[in-house]
Parts: structure tokens; C-alpha cells; sequence
């Protein structure tokens, strides 16, 4: 995992982009290792990640963080799944391409590109990828905690 | 001829995929235009593409069918997606995803996949894409499988 250095391009991604678009104060943990499936309770994004490097990153928000969310970034109190897969859809996309955004532009032939965002919900929701390692990050918000989880490993260029 | 395009490479992997993991019933069931935002069935494997072209492709069935695919690929009885079985099937997907690889690039498409997620769960819906979406059908030895394909050119 050393080889990608994700963790400060997307801390601060999430950090500036929930301020600016939010008006959100966050805090970001560094990341652990991830040592079981990723189990959710609400709503998922799935971004792909191809290029030097091929994995993937997926933002789990729990249900009434990703309705509060929805609320606040379309100024609306009727929440419609479809706009909230959307919004949620849009919101990850835009923090993953900051990320391949800031490490395309210090590594020259990583030509890192990101697949459309994918999203889910179930009850509950286990994600696995067996032979992929991932590492979890925790998004500390005043509405509740948003997870991060990152795999990746060496691709086609 | 848009759909055949879209459909094949897709279909062929998890024929040839199934074929080699001594599956004898590989059969194309109906073609339907799904939602945008469809419900799927317990247990998918998602692929998602870029480069020359961008989208997702899940392959759903139902837990029972998941199990008795892993019982065929393993070649013993599975009754739970305990670790052995999700590993199993999850480098039957990763199978498909290379066949799919491969296969699209003879066809001339420069087109990268990322490595499968599994996804498990009740009553699950999701949003793989914007754009039209179809599903195809494969009556197999283990059951129904669907195909998924959300495909941008």
C-alpha cells in the first residue's frame, strides 16, 4: 500500500470538499488495516480505480448521514433514493478525482482514470474483495462517521 | 448490433469461465432494458471498466445459486459463503473479469476492469449507471444468473 500515497490527497479532499460544500467540520484518521469484510447498514459508492494501480475506493455513509447529507447539499427535506444514490454517487466522484487528480500530477505514467461511481444499499451490505489488501479511514462528521475503505494494488500502466 | 457489442464479451467470459469450471448447462435466457435504479438479488459480483469504455457490469443470482456455484467450483458441497467459498468464487470472477479483458481487447477495445467486489445482502437495490442499462439471463447448472451490463461508448 506504500506504493500509492493516497492518504494526504484524500484527507484533505474530504476535508475541504465537506467544508465548501457542506459547511461541515471533519476530522480524518489515518488509515489501519482493513481485517474483515466492510459491512454496511446504508449506502455505498463503489469508484474503481485503473491505471499503474487498479483497486478500488468505497465510501460507506450510514443511512441518516447519507439523508442529512442529501438535505443539506440539495437544500431539499424530501429525500427521493434516486437523487440520494445520485448525490452520493456525485459527492464520492468528485473526492476520488481530486485524489488521482494530485497523484497523476507527481507521478508522471501512473495515468491513474476512475470507472463511474456503482451504488448500493441493503440490509445489511457485506463487501468483499478476498485477495485485495484495504485499509479503512474514518470520517469523524458532526452527523456521524463515514468510512473509507481503499484497496489497490500494482496494474497495467 | 449496439447490444451485441455490449452484451457478448460479457456473456462469453462467464460461458467460458463456467465451461472450464465443469459447468455442462450454459444457456442464454431473456434480454430485458432495466431502470436506472434496479433491484438485484442477494449475492453480485461487480466489475466496473475504463479506458474505451467506462461503466459496470454485475453479475447477480440468488444466495442459493451462489452456493451451488461454489459447490461446483470447489468440487464439494457448500451450504455457507464462508471464507473458503467467497474465496472460490471470488477467483471465478476474477477469471471472468480477465476473459472479459481479453476478449475486448481482440475486439480492439483498449479497456481496463477492475479487480471484482462482492457484494451480499437482503433487498438490495443499486445504481450501477446513467446510461441504458440490460440485463441478459444464463440458465446454468447452478441456477440463474443475471448479467448486468451498464456500459457507456
Amino acid at each position: 500500500m506504500a506504493l500509492l500515497d493516497y492518504y494526504d490527497s484524500l484527507a484533505k479532499a474530504i476535508s475541504d470538499t465537506l467544508f465548501e460544500i457542506a459547511d461541515l467540520q471533519v476530522t480524518v484518521s489515518t488509515p489501519i488495516s482493513q481485517t474483515s469484510e466492510l459491512v454496511s447498514s446504508g449506502t455505498v459508492v463503489i469508484v474503481g480505480l485503473a491505471g499503474a494501480f487498479t483497486g478500488r475506493f468505497i465510501f460507506d455513509f450510514p443511512s441518516d448521514t447519507g439523508e442529512q447529507l442529501f438535505c443539506i447539499l440539495n437544500d431539499k427535506e424530501e429525500i427521493s433514493q434516486d437523487l440520494l444514490f445520485d448525490t452520493l454517487a456525485e459527492l464520492a466522484n468528485m473526492l476520488c478525482c481530486d485524489v488521482i487528480t494530485y497523484i497523476n500530477n507527481r507521478n508522471k505514467g501512473f495515468n491513474l482514470t476512475l470507472t463511474p461511481p456503482s451504488v448500493f444499499s441493503g440490509t445489511p451490505l457485506r463487501l468483499i474483495n478476498p485477495k485485495l489488501p484495504a485499509e479503512i479511514i474514518t470520517v469523524t462528521t458532526p452527523l456521524s462517521q463515514i468510512t473509507v475503505s481503499v484497496a489497490f494494488e500494482e496494474g497495467a500502466p | 448490433m449496439i447490444e451485441a457489442k455490449l452484451i457478448s464479451p460479457f456473456l462469453d467470459a462467464i460461458s467460458l469461465a463456467l465451461a472450464t469450471s465443469g459447468f455442462k448447462t450454459i444457456a442464454k435466457g431473456r434480454v430485458q432494458l432495466k431502470e436506472k435504479l434496479l433491484p438485484t438479488r442477494d449475492f453480485s459480483f461487480l466489475l466496473s471498466l475504463s479506458g474505451a469504455m467506462r461503466g459496470s457490469v454485475a453479475y447477480s443470482m440468488d444466495l442459493s445459486v451462489a452456493l451451488n456455484v461454489a459447490s461446483i467450483i470447489t468440487r464439494g458441497p457448500v451450504s455457507v459463503l464462508d471464507e473458503h467459498a467467497l474465496l472460490a468464487i471470488s477467483e471465478f470472477a476474477s477469471t471472468v473479469s480477465a476473459k472479459a479483458t481479453a476478449l475486448l481487447q481482440q475486439a480492439g477495445n483498449n479497456v481496463y476492469i477492475t479487480p471484482p467486489t462482492l457484494i451480499l445482502g437482503r433487498d438490495v437495490i443499486a445504481r450501477i449507471s446513467h446510461v441504458r442499462i440490460i440485463a441478459v439471463e444464463i440458465n446454468t447448472d447452478a441456477g440463474l444468473i443475471e448479467i448486468i451490463i451498464a456500459i457507456e461508448i
